[in-house]
């Protein structure tokens, strides 16, 4: 490892926390659940209700929850379930993703 | 002659079922950041250590191998895209980054690290046209940096360790 090796890893982790700031990640709680299929509008659910919603489509299916003003997804049946291990989110602009079965849920406004 | 081209057979075969084994390791122990795209990049190790010991063309035919292989042995046609765009972008990022001459095994394999991250995450974009997982990028460089700083020590011992005699031969 020499010095330059040093600068760019240096140079790059301030350019991710540039952009983290920019991104500002201490956004308002958010008031909706939007469900995005196929990137289309699926369903927007409001954060300020308990629902329980089962999407079920040709690519797979989710369970979509939201639960105390934070939406997760319960469950899933796509290989990685990555998307049920992401959690709670409830701020603008968090998401869940859930890439096999191209399904994405943003908190919005 | 011949003695030389066995012996480089032999290596790149044997380089090739460490990095697959590292694909394997990898997709036994998903290492989860929550996100899609975030990648440990094991294999790389591997790669890196080909494309320091020997030539372009040989660590591109090693990661090539790699990714088509633990594509169709490990997961789906999909994820193998998803590492193809991660191990192109990376792997061509990392022969550039080496072309300067300015950084050692370590830096190469840093920006190799974010670059496989970052070449994930296109595809992601790409497959669900959205931008808002750009959201994800600042974590994923970071991620990625980290990552690509330990397996460049690992590259640096791999190296290191690598009987002398091969390297000699061939050379």
């Amino acid at each position: 490892m020499n010095k330059k090796d040093i600068i760019l890893a240096a140079a790059l982790i301030a350019l991710s926390l540039i952009l983290l700031a920019v991104f500002r990640i201490n956004k308002d709680v958010g008031k909706y659940a939007a469900i995005y299929v196929d990137n289309e509008l699926y369903e927007r659910l409001p954060l300020d209700r308990d629902t329980e919603l089962l999407v079920e489509t040709e690519r797979g299916r989710n369970k979509v929850v939201v639960l105390d003003g934070e939406v997760f997804v319960e469950e899933a049946d796509c290989p990685d379930l990555i998307c049920v291990r992401t959690g709670k989110k409830s701020r603008e602009d968090e998401m869940i993703v859930c890439l096999p079965n191209k399904l994405v849920v943003v908190v919005e406004r | 002659m011949e003695m030389k081209k066995t012996l480089y057979i032999a290596y790149v075969s044997v380089m090739t079922a460490v990095a697959l084994i590292f694909s394997y390791i990898e997709f036994l122990i998903p290492i989860d950041l929550g996100f899609p795209g975030a990648k440990l990049g094991l294999a790389n190790a591997a790669i890196t250590s080909v494309l320091f010991l020997f030539d372009i063309k040989t660590a591109f035919t090693v990661q090539l191998l790699r990714i088509v292989l633990s594509g169709l042995l490990f997961s789906s046609p999909m994820a193998m895209l998803y590492s193809l765009a991660g191990g192109m972008l990376s792997f061509w990022g990392m022969v550039l980054i080496r072309k300067t001459g300015k950084f050692s095994i370590v830096g190469v394999s840093t920006a190799g690290g974010v670059l496989l991250n970052d070449g994930q995450l296109a595809v992601a974009l790409f497959a669900l046209e959205t931008v808002k997982l750009a959201y994800y990028l600042p974590v994923l460089i970071i991620a990625g940096t980290l990552t690509g700083l330990v397996i460049g020590i690992i590259s640096k011992l791999m190296i290191k360790y690598m009987p002398e005699g091969i390297i000699k031969r061939y050379k």
